[in-house]
C-alpha cells in the first residue's frame, strides 16, 4: 500500500479515538496516551509502503498501538528497576501511573470503583492484561481480539476467563484491607 | 458491603465507558515529528553515498599508486637483467 492512497489527516481522523483510548486503557496517563498515539502515527504513516493487507488496517493499527504502550510500559519499568532493589511484581512489568488516575470516559458514579479495577489490571500477566481491555474495557467481540493477537478464539476465551479470575482472586484480598479499614 | 458485591461492583465499573477525544493539537505533532525525521533521513543518505564515494575514490588512488610503483620496480629489476654483473 503506498502512501498516495492514504493522507496523513484522513488516517489520523479515522483512527485517532481508537489508537488514544487503546493507549489510555493501557497505560492510564495522559500524557503517555498522547506520546504513544504520536508514535503510532509517525510510524503507521512510515511503514504504510510495507502493510501488506493481509490483515485488515485497522487490526494493523490494533497492534502497533498495543505494541507501542506495552514497549513504554517497558522503557519506564526499566528506568525504575534500575535504581529500586527488593522484590519484584508478580507482573515483571507492572505499570504503577494508575494510583490516581481518573479514566476521562468512565462514568461519575464508577470513578472510585474504575480506579481500583485499573490498580489491579495493571498487575495482570501482559496477555491476560490485553485480552481483558481489548475486551471488556475496549468492548471488541472475542473474534475481533483473537485476530489483533494473532490466538485461537478459544485462547482467548480462556485469556479473558483467566484473567477474570485473577482479578477477583486480587480483588478479594483488597475487600479485607477495605473491611480491616473501615 | 458483601464481597460478592464489591468485587462485582469493580469489575462492572467500566460499563458505559465513553471513547475519549485527544487533545486537538495532536495531528500538529504528529506532522512536525514526521517533518523532523525527514531531513535527517536524507541527511544519513547522503552522507553514507559521500562516505561509499571517498572510500572508492581512496582506493583507486593507492591502486593507481601501487601498480606505478610496481612498474617502477619492473624497470630496475629490468635493468639490473640486462647487466652480467660483472665489475670493471
Amino acid at each position: 500500500m503506498s502512501k498516495n492512497h492514504f493522507d496523513l489527516n484522513k488516517l489520523y481522523q479515522t483512527h485517532k479515538v481508537l489508537v488514544y483510548n487503546v493507549a489510555l486503557n493501557y497505560l492510564q496517563n495522559i500524557e503517555d496516551a498522547e506520546e504513544v498515539t504520536q508514535d503510532v502515527f509517525v510510524k503507521v504513516y512510515q511503514s504504510l509502503d510495507s502493510f501488506k493487507e493481509e490483515s485488515h488496517i485497522k487490526t494493523w493499527i490494533y497492534r502497533i498501538t498495543i505494541n507501542q504502550s506495552l514497549d513504554l510500559i517497558k522503557k519506564k519499568s526499566t528506568k525504575k528497576s534500575f535504581f529500586s532493589f527488593g522484590r519484584k511484581s508478580e507482573n515483571e512489568y507492572e505499570y504503577n501511573n494508575s494510583s490516581d488516575f481518573e479514566h476521562p470516559g468512565i462514568l461519575l458514579e464508577n470513578k472510585e470503583d474504575a480506579k481500583v479495577l485499573f490498580e489491579t489490571i495493571n498487575t495482570l500477566p501482559e496477555n491476560q492484561k490485553t485480552a481483558f481491555i481489548l475486551a471488556k474495557v475496549d468492548g471488541l467481540s472475542n473474534p475481533e481480539v483473537a485476530e489483533i493477537m494473532e490466538m485461537s478464539i478459544s485462547a482467548i476465551e480462556s485469556l479473558v476467563f483467566r484473567a477474570k479470575n485473577t482479578l477477583k482472586e486480587k480483588l478479594s484480598n483488597k475487600f479485607e484491607e477495605y473491611r480491616k479499614k473501615k | 458491603m458483601k464481597k460478592e458485591d464489591f468485587i462485582e461492583n469493580i469489575l462492572n465499573s467500566t460499563n458505559g465507558i465513553t471513547k475519549v477525544n485527544p487533545n486537538e493539537d495532536l495531528l500538529s505533532k504528529i506532522q512536525a515529528k514526521l517533518e523532523d525525521e525527514k531531513p535527517a533521513e536524507s541527511y544519513t543518505k547522503w552522507l553514507v553515498a559521500a562516505s561509499i564515494l571517498i572510500l572508492v575514490s581512496l582506493n583507486i588512488g593507492i591502486l593507481a599508486n601501487t601498480k606505478q610503483k610496481s612498474n617502477q620496480n619492473h624497470e630496475l629489476s629490468d635493468l639490473v637483467k640486462t647487466t652480467d654483473n660483472q665489475l670493471y
